[in-house]
């Protein structure tokens, strides 16, 4: 006798974390829904509103497969935290709410040759030369101050552009997600308040929950990927995550209102934030074009910041960055649409896959990813919140069939920022995460209580789902030792 | 407050939460009010409640902010401020209005060089579940805003 299968909010489970639910057509729904989650990730996101949200995103008019959810799904502006739609790339549209405000937001992981011993009686001074170097949410001015030519230069050449004005290495650009540039056009029709926003912001890390991190492989799941990766216990990483700053954000306001201007009458979208053109369209090649741009910035930015934090390395351990072993792992988007090949329904497609608060996951074999990393599968950084670990994953072959070879981005935020204020008040944040072993750096203390480690969900449940949903397999897990927090 | 005879509470703003974000539910008499109250409530959202003015540093700067509907021109309206904020380094205080039509603001900006540390970033103005309308009692606006 085959017992009745749980069903929550007409979501059926078809396998371990993967929930589906069949097109509701009185929606309005173009396709089918479905969500990687546990029983309980899944109920909180039909309370917090995000399963709706997937549900909207169904109703988009050319949407290919099925509308996704990842594991940290929650809600967000129209369009889920955790959202992944394709659209085809010809004939199909492109919707700035599917990407979101921070375009190109991401992470970027190093290894280094250190081990924790190394730096463990240094953790002071590289936090302090952090905080004092590294512009954080509440400065105004970035690491660099790029004319508006050399502006434009990074606008159109993005991280290739960082190496060239103002440092780096050429080699790292292998290790980036589209070798940290996409394709612009001769006239860019950059707004004024952007190219304001984003000029004085490029080499600046921002606020909320951006951060840099240096952290020890604490554990590895998965010996072989991990020695292609260069990770072993007791190595020391780091991780930067920040975006397109005031840039990206501009691009995308910019974006939605002149959707909503030329389109939202003549529409039919569930939610107006779920605005979008035609890709062949005027307006949707325009913010194509500036979607590109806000991307450049985005790499640029982690690209300059990254080369500041080696200098600091470097100046603290007395020693240059070969001799201490550090190496670009990967740096990857997390909110991004992009043009890529795949197979739905068995057959090939060109498609634009939105991702938001989501990661692109490529499997073994896959050609764009750098020789290295080609017989392991793309590495898949998953942050967790500050204080709790965070994961190394790699792409696994069945995620290209269940999610345009999609994973989850990190924890999830669980708790408002008031929420957690209030959590926290009382409590010295600094104190009990120092506790823990994890030294916090930061110019706002009311930063610190709303990105308190209790305010997000648990990544070690995000990431186990992503493993038995078959979106990424784990490969190390990292433990926090020094935190910069925007 | 006043509308037509009758007198209204004169509350011009409060915030709400969302998960990640913060909202602002304002209120006014008519559009002009409804706006410049939106520029306050985004200055104390941005540097909270402590005055801090110091005298003779003020500015008074020319403003003219255009949308298509009353939703987006309280986009426009508030991104400029942000924009004054990240490009000029000034604090916004307070906004008067000279003209305020369906699809057009004009007015002047007080504005000083910032005498305090932002407490909240603010990152971007959302379209995210706004709202801008006229009500029995005045006007009333719901705003979203990426921090």
């Amino acid at each position: 006798m085959v017992a009745d299968r749980v069903q929550i909010r007409g979501f059926t489970e078809i396998g371990n974390g993967r929930w589906f639910r069949r097109r509701d057509r009185r929606r309005g729904m173009r396709v089918d829904a479905e969500v990687f989650a546990s029983a309980a990730v899944l109920r909180q996101a039909v309370d917090d509103g995000s399963i709706d949200q997937v549900f909207n995103v169904a109703c988009l008019p050319g949407i290919r497969y099925r509308s996704l959810a990842m594991p940290d799904i929650h809600y967000g502006y129209g369009f889920c935290i955790g959202g992944v739609a394709a659209f085809d790339a010809v004939g199909g549209i492109v919707l700035p709410g599917g990407v979101g405000y921070d375009i190109n937001c991401g992470v970027r992981a190093l290894v280094t040759g250190l081990r924790l011993e190394d730096i463990k009686s240094r953790i002071n001074q590289i936090g302090n030369g952090l905080l004092g170097r590294i512009p954080t949410g509440l400065s105004r001015r970035g690491l660099v101050s790029p004319g508006k030519r050399d502006f434009e230069t990074i606008l159109r050449r993005g991280a290739r552009g960082a190496v060239e004005l103002f440092g780096g290495r050429e080699a790292d650009l292998d290790y980036m997600e589209s070798a940290g540039m996409l394709p612009v056009p001769d006239s860019l029709p950059v707004s004024d308040r952007a190219l304001g926003r984003g000029m004085g912001q490029l080499g600046s890390l921002g606020a909320g929950n951006h951060f840099i991190e240096i952290q020890v492989v604490d554990e590895v799941m998965d010996n072989a990927a991990a020695r292609v990766f260069g990770l072993e216990p007791g190595r020391v990483t780091l991780m930067i995550h920040t975006g397109s700053r005031g840039f990206g954000h501009q691009v995308a306001t910019d974006a939605i209102d002149r959707f909503r201007r030329r389109f939202l009458k003549r529409i039919q979208v569930p939610d107006p934030q779920l605005v979008y053109a035609s890709i062949d369209s005027r307006e949707g090649q325009w913010y194509l074009s500036l979607l590109h741009a806000a991307s450049n910035f985005a790499w640029a930015n982690r690209q300059i910041l990254m080369e500041a934090v080696i200098r600091l390395l470097e100046e603290s351990l007395g020693a240059g960055r070969d001799h201490l072993g550090i190496h670009l792992l990967y740096d990857q988007a997390h909110n991004i649409a992009k043009f890529e090949e795949h197979l739905v329904d068995g057959s090939p497609a060109r498609l634009l896959v939105h991702r938001k608060g989501a990661t692109r996951a490529f499997p073994p074999g896959h050609a764009d990813l750098p020789a290295r990393y080609r017989a392991v599968g793309q590495p898949v950084l998953v942050p967790g919140s500050m204080g709790t670990a965070s994961y190394i994953m790699r792409g696994v072959r069945s995620t290209e069939a269940r999610s345009f070879a999609s994973a989850a981005h990190g924890a999830g935020r669980r708790l408002s920022r008031n929420q957690s204020r209030r959590n926290m008040k009382g409590r010295d944040v600094l104190r009990e995460l120092h506790d823990r072993g994890v030294h916090v750096f930061s110019h706002s203390l009311r930063g610190l209580m709303e990105e308190a480690p209790e305010a997000y969900k648990d990544v070690n449940e995000t990431v186990d789902i992503t493993a038995a949903a078959g979106l990424a397999a784990p490969v190390a897990r990292l433990r926090p030792l020094l935190v910069l927090k925007g | 407050m006043t509308v037509g005879k009758y007198n209204f509470p004169v509350k011009k703003f409060e915030f709400f939460e969302t998960t990640a974000d913060t909202g602002m539910i304002l209120w006014g008499g008519s559009p002009a009010d409804l706006f410049t109250n939106a520029v306050k409530a985004l200055n104390k959202l941005i540097f909270g409640d402590i005055s801090l003015a110091r005298e003779g540093e003020r500015l008074c700067l020319p403003c003219r902010v255009r949308g298509h509907d009353r939703e987006s021109l309280m986009v426009n309206l508030l991104t400029e401020v942000l924009c004054l904020q990240e490009i000029r380094d000034l604090e916004v205080m307070e906004l008067k209005t000279f003209r305020v039509h369906k699809n057009l603001i004009q007015g002047e900006w007080i504005a000083r060089k910032p005498a305090r540390m932002p407490i909240v970033v603010v990152k971007s103005i959302t379209y995210h579940h706004l709202r801008v309308k006229r009500t029995l009692r005045g006007w009333n606006a719901r705003v979203v805003v990426d921090l």
